[in-house]
């Protein structure tokens, strides 16, 4: 839809709040939820009538205790209580006990007098921390239209501590019902915090309890009864914890499939998916996801470390777009293809599911990422991000701008949403953005753009950073994985792309066939990496093909069965290939590492353990300065690398007690370093130390000098 | 004769038998029921029952704002269906000769007349009635004969195979699966052999309780004739006024008595099938034996495609000399499903308990005959205003119970005291009992009325276990509006459940109610069996290997498919 399309849509009053988009292909009808805030009482809105929420039709209305009584009766509890007697040869009483204790630290207490006095206290944190909060109206207003029909499963992306208490938020706005949300138990070992958000809805749950039958039972149970009530909605991350990484985690199905079995099991009607997609223009955990990312440990959640974390409150986060995807009947999805009437022949209290349910669980959550990742906004600051980690040091002001709108058109002539506010110029945004990310950006010299090295310093005038020990390439890395972050957010968006247009390693001209095995290669490689869905194909691959073509950066010629690199598309493909670059190098430099120390059973060969040497193998590389992309020392990175060769069968994962143990032979490691190899740029592979060094300090000392 | 307790009292004197020849005289061609009984509005929009062969006859002041409340029902339009469809634009019979001159010979009773042959086209399936409405058969038996005795049909069965014909048993005509319509690809005569002249009770033995009878006496004359001899059945089927032993035997029926009298597997003793390959029956007629898997299960449900149930012996009881009704309020539905469940815990369920949803409940209202005096009035609307405003509840969700108790004075008052107890803590007592239980009577004239005014209506029935019911229902509802929805019906579809004894574009749509009773732990069918429409999920819902051996008996014991009817398989 062009704008003046979209302008037509939105009435002329209303288009002063909503976010008007350029270029956007669909248009979501944002509003900005704090305007009234900043112009109301915000007792008013703590106080605002909840009469008009709607209900689903069906829904049973308990109390937590109702609730904790219903699961502790329950026939599951009671065959689950009966088992483990009967095995362990524990008293009832104690197992009783036991139930009773374990569900209480788990449930939550909703009420709607704690929520009201946070509903008081927010808006006043928000209004300060941020400038706008946008919410997609259409989405909640379909969601609205739908709650009566069927229990609802909200589905937002997790990248903040805050996803949790901003969707709250919005449903308290918009006078949904609130949400009862799956939250780790390492919460529940804050004190004070746990209860403010226990009293939000927030229920705690074990990160592991795989053989602990009451456990299962009473979390199964607690659970499933509360979706069957179907008066709040239930919440949880399909990622299982927060992704430090911009990109998406594979999902964790245990939850969903928890979810889901009171629809196949024919408990409720239909259940209503929806997928939410936060996009925060700077995310408050910043630094401390860029230091866990390096294996600085993360400090353990604790309340005073939460006072602690209170300067944070200082600063000013900008923007957030909240996108409320279009909710997802389970029903419709399932009835072609799920027969329900396989669960006839066993009590409903056991857990049960067929596999074809298993997979229709795995195919939902891959689609709600799907959905998720479409709708995730790209900031300014992402495009500038992405920028900087191709050219960190030395982009003039006025050079910068022009590519920062290039990749804005790319990114939108590729399928990405981009959060372009049109009124203003792009020089006001990306300073604005970029003053928001002093940590990172620096702008002491008025007129230049280069990042910092180290939190809010600058690079030394002198330009040169000598790296003499694994904790100075480490502290140096802090910002540009921080970065490297916010980059991801566009990579993962475009990453068929980038690596489609990596296939062509380097070449102008390929053969078709060559092209999709190569790009083949690069999609089983990152399964892990940008989490594709396992059915990516070559529909896939034409599709992606076709984006290509028709933003005529490439010419496919189908006598020849040949691609070409056309003039128009050299710097968007080569710009595109360098965005995934630092993930082939550094799987490139684990295979490096594999090949390099040959496998020796006496040595702990635990991936954590080995994780760390190729890490620290990296940093060497650093310190011999033969190496320039900061965030190929991300563990995150070397861990889906050595996940990814053990899925892909070139090295072998025993499983055992205490996390796997590694075993491979040099030679096979070296057939998939050859591969990758091969899409790097060859003088980076062959130890071109000299090149690699010039071209990193070279703009450098362009910053020096001015 | 008045002296003695009539087994049915309540049921409409029989003033034509309903097994003339000619049933299309007394009964409508085109509806439910007798003609000259049916719901309507009159010229002043008000709602009656015509007729006075029902309890629930007269004046209906309630009906009009009940059927106003259904969206999309017109009271003042009322949609005009085809007349009697002329014979000459039926479709021409198919003869056979060498079989045609064989019935000639044998003497046997036929027709070839074309509203003979129209009449035994269908059951009373919404489709087969808006077909009668509104269109036209493919296909319509091309012969109507009525063999009057077992011999007859052995008969008359040899010859089918012999020379190659169709033949389609028909009892009462009241099937609910399809199961009476013609194959519409079936070229060769296709017979409708009417069991209706079938109707004599060959005798009884008060000794052992047992009276052997032909299979094509319709339920209610089965009833007046054992009566005579002070017993009954117990077999009361909504369909009892019209369908008929063989009916039942052919579809495993099940009547609204059968926690006392059991379904009709339970009274069967002794039944003969005439197939092509010869009769089926046992040797003896005892209570039970152990001799291999049961032939009887052979013939029950077998749907009229192994061959034609011609007599049968059932276990036969005295009438009760106690009967009493008793109807129950529930503040919701789930009280009352809570509340048959503990009845059939304790095992004191009484002869019939059935337990209606809300939108019954406000339809049995509906029926209320006009206040007796105006105290009465004052009466019912004090009532109301006692239990809505005083006592809180909410009309759009009780619940009615309908009860039938039987037995001696005694018995029967123990049974309403242990059942009355029970549901003391979750209800109150209706007078009225009778009324309610009649209502079930009624409702299947209520598609007449539905058709008439620009509505469709059908039932769904099943069998659940417990744990199953509540979500059945609920979800079997939402499944309907939704796919009602997805069709682009406009108006929001009316709809109801019943839960009776200790145990409800439109084709799609009803496939997926069926799809989702399935996948509630539901069965294909309690009572009606799978005739054509449920024919899709019988291969998964007896398995494969069970499939394929109910496939093998059809090939052997009917090697020409004369009993060519395709149902069930």
């Amino acid at each position: 839809m062009s704008t003046n399309g979209s302008n037509l849509k939105s009435k002329t009053d209303s288009r002063k709040k909503a976010y008007t988009h350029q270029q956007c292909v669909e248009m979501d009808d944002f509003e900005d939820i704090l305007e009234p805030r900043r112009n109301e009482l915000d007792v008013r809105f703590a106080l605002q009538s909840r009469d008009g929420v709607p209900e689903y039709k069906y829904t049973n209305k308990q109390t937590r205790s109702q609730v904790n009584e219903s699961v502790l009766s329950s026939p599951r509890l009671k065959f689950t209580i009966d088992k483990i007697v009967t095995e362990t040869g524990l008293s009832r009483k104690e197992v009783e006990k036991e139930a009773f204790e374990i569900l209480d630290d788990m449930a939550h207490a909703q009420s709607l007098t704690n929520l009201r006095t946070l509903a008081y206290i927010f808006p006043k944190l928000y209004k300060r921390l941020l400038r706008h909060l946008y919410v997609n109206k259409d989405g909640i207003e379909k969601l609205r239209a739908q709650v009566k029909d069927a229990p609802v499963i909200l589905l937002p992306t997790h990248r903040s501590y805050q996803d949790f208490l901003v969707m709250t938020y919005v449903c308290f706005h918009y006078g949904l019902p609130l949400p009862f949300v799956a939250t780790g138990q390492d919460f529940n070992k804050m004190k004070l915090i746990n209860e403010v958000l226990r009293m939000c809805g927030a229920f705690y749950i074990r990160r592991s309890f795989g053989t602990d039958d009451l456990y299962w039972a009473l979390f199964t149970e607690y659970v499933q009864t509360n979706v069957i009530n179907g008066e709040l909605p239930l919440e949880f991350f399909l990622e299982g914890t927060r992704s430090r990484t911009g990109k998406f985690l594979p999902p964790k199905l245990g939850l969903l499939a928890v979810a889901l079995e009171p629809y196949f099991t024919g408990k409720v009607p239909d259940i209503l998916v929806v997928p939410v997609s936060f996009t925060y223009d700077r995310i408050l955990e910043e630094l401390l996801h860029s230091r866990e990312m390096l294996g600085i440990p993360k400090p353990k959640e604790s309340t005073s470390g939460l006072f602690k974390a209170r300067t944070i409150l200082q600063d000013n986060y900008g923007d957030i777009y909240v996108h409320v995807g279009d909710p997802i009947s389970v029903r419709e999805m399932a009835s072609p293809r799920i027969d329900r009437s396989v669960h006839n022949t066993l009590p409903r209290f056991l857990f049960n599911l067929s596999s074809s349910e298993q997979k229709f669980v795995a195919d939902l959550a891959y689609n709600v990422q799907e959905s998720q990742l479409r709708n995730i906004y790209m900031s300014v600051w992402v495009l500038c991000a992405t920028l900087l980690m191709q050219r960190p040091h030395g982009y003039t002001l006025r050079d910068f701008c022009r590519d920062v709108e290039w990749l804005k058109d790319l990114a939108i002539n590729l399928g990405a949403k981009v959060a372009w506010p049109g009124e203003y110029s792009v020089q006001t945004l990306v300073t604005s953005h970029l003053k928001r990310h002093r940590t990172f950006v620096n702008l002491a010299h008025k007129n230049q753009v280069s990042i910092n090295a180290y939190e809010g310093s600058p690079l030394p005038p002198t330009g040169s950073m000598e790296m003499n020990s694994l904790d100075e390439v480490m502290s140096l890395a802090v910002v540009p994985m921080g970065i490297a972050m916010y980059r991801n957010h566009l990579v993962c968006r475009l990453a068929n792309v980038c690596l489609l247009t990596s296939s062509f390693c380097g070449t102008n001209a390929i053969s078709i066939g060559d092209l999709f095995l190569k790009f083949w290669f690069l999609i089983r490689v990152f399964q892990k990496e940008f989490v594709f869905k396992p059915s990516v194909t070559e529909t896939e691959f034409a599709a992606t093909l076709k984006k290509l073509e028709s933003c005529t950066f490439i010419q496919v010629c189908n006598t020849e069965k040949k691609v070409e690199v056309l003039s128009n598309g050299m710097k968007a493909m080569s710009f595109l290939s360098k965005m995934v670059e630092p993930f082939l190098q550094g799987y490139y430099m684990v295979c490096q590492y594999l090949v390099q120390t040959k496998w020796n059973p006496d040595n702990d060969n635990k991936s954590k353990s080995i994780a760390k040497n190729i890490q620290a193998l990296i940093a060497q590389k650093f310190m011999n300065d033969e190496m320039k992309h900061f965030d190929t020392l991300s563990l995150n990175l070397i861990g889906n690398a050595l996940t990814s060769l053990v899925a892909m069968d070139y090295i072998q994962c025993n499983k055992s007690e205490n996390g796997g143990s590694l075993s491979w032979q040099a030679s096979k490691v070296e057939e998939v370093m050859a591969k990758l190899g091969s899409y790097l740029p060859k003088l980076e592979i062959n130890g071109g130390a000299v090149q690699t060094h010039r071209t990193r300090r070279e703009p450098m000392s362009v910053t020096s000098k001015l | 004769m008045t002296s003695r307790p009539r087994c049915i009292p309540e049921f409409p004197l029989l003033i034509e038998r309903v097994n003339s020849f000619c049933r299309q005289e007394s009964l409508k061609w085109n509806g439910w029921g007798f003609r000259d009984s049916k719901f309507e509005f009159d010229a002043e929009g008000s709602g009656m029952f015509k007729g006075d062969r029902y309890l629930l006859s007269g004046m209906l002041p309630n009906l009009r704002s009940f059927a106003e409340s259904i969206e999309g029902f017109k009271v003042n339009d009322k949609l005009q269906g085809q007349g009697e469809i002329p014979s000459e634009s039926l479709p021409k019979p198919v003869t056979n000769e060498g079989f045609f001159n064989e019935i000639r010979q044998s003497g046997m009773s036929f027709s070839l007349d074309g509203q003979d042959r129209l009449f035994r086209a269908h059951g009373h399936t919404l489709q087969e009635i808006f077909i009668l409405r509104m269109g036209r058969f493919d296909r319509i038996p091309d012969i109507v004969i009525w063999p009057e005795c077992h011999d007859d049909v052995v008969k008359v069965v040899e010859a089918a195979d012999r020379h190659n014909v169709c033949m389609i048993p028909f009892g009462g005509g009241t099937s609910v699966t399809n199961g009476l319509e013609c194959p519409k690809e079936e070229t060769r005569m296709i017979v409708s052999l009417d069991m209706s002249q079938m109707n004599k009770v060959l005798w009884v033995d008060e000794k052992n309780m047992t009276a052997h009878i032909e299979a094509g006496i319709v339920g209610i004359d089965l009833e007046e004739k054992l009566g005579k001899y002070g017993l009954c059945t117990g077999h009361e089927p909504d369909s009892c006024e019209f369908s008929s032993l063989g009916g039942w035997v052919a579809t495993r029926a099940s009547g609204m008595k059968k926690n006392v009298y059991g379904n009709i597997e339970d009274m069967l003793v002794h039944v003969k099938m005439v197939t092509p390959k010869g009769v089926m029956e046992k040797n003896c007629q005892v209570p039970r034996m152990s001799t291999g898997p049961d032939i009887h299960h052979l013939i029950l449900g077998s749907e009229g495609i192994l061959g034609v149930i011609t007599e049968v012996t059932l276990r036969v009881r005295p009438i009760p000399p106690c009967r009493r009704y008793g109807s129950v309020v529930f503040y919701n539905f789930d009280d009352g499903v809570d509340f048959m469940r503990e009845v059939a815990k304790q095992r004191c369920a009484p002869a019939s308990i059935r337990l209606m949803d809300n939108a019954q409940f406000k339809f049995g209202i509906s029926l209320r005959p006009p206040p007796s005096s105006m105290w009465a009035s004052l009466g019912d609307s004090f009532k109301k205003f006692y239990l809505t405003k005083l006592k809180g509840y909410d009309v759009d969700q009780l619940a009615i119970l309908t009860l039938l108790f039987e037995g001696t004075a005694e018995e029967v008052a123990a049974q309403e005291k242990r059942v009355y107890k029970i549901a003391s803590q979750f209800s109150w007592r209706e007078e009225n009992g009778q009324r309610g239980y009649m209502l079930t009577f009624a409702i299947a004239y209520l598609r007449d009325l539905a058709l008439d005014h620009h509505c469709i209506a059908e039932s769904f029935e099943t069998t659940v276990p417990w744990d199953r019911v509540h979500d059945l229902c609920r979800n079997v509802k939402e499944r309907i509006r939704q796919e009602c929805k997805n069709h682009g019906v406009k108006n929001e579809p009316y709809l109801t459940c019943r839960v009776c004894q200790s145990s409800h574009s439109y084709e799609s749509i009803e496939n997926a109610a069926r799809d989702e009773i399935i996948a509630h732990g539901g069965s294909l069918s309690h009572h009606h069996g799978v005739g054509k429409i449920r024919k899709k999920w019988m291969r998964s819902t007896i398995s494969d290997t069970g499939y394929e051996t109910l496939q093998s008996v059809k090939n052997s014991l009917d090697p020409n498919n004369v009993f060519g009817n395709k149902n069930l398989l």
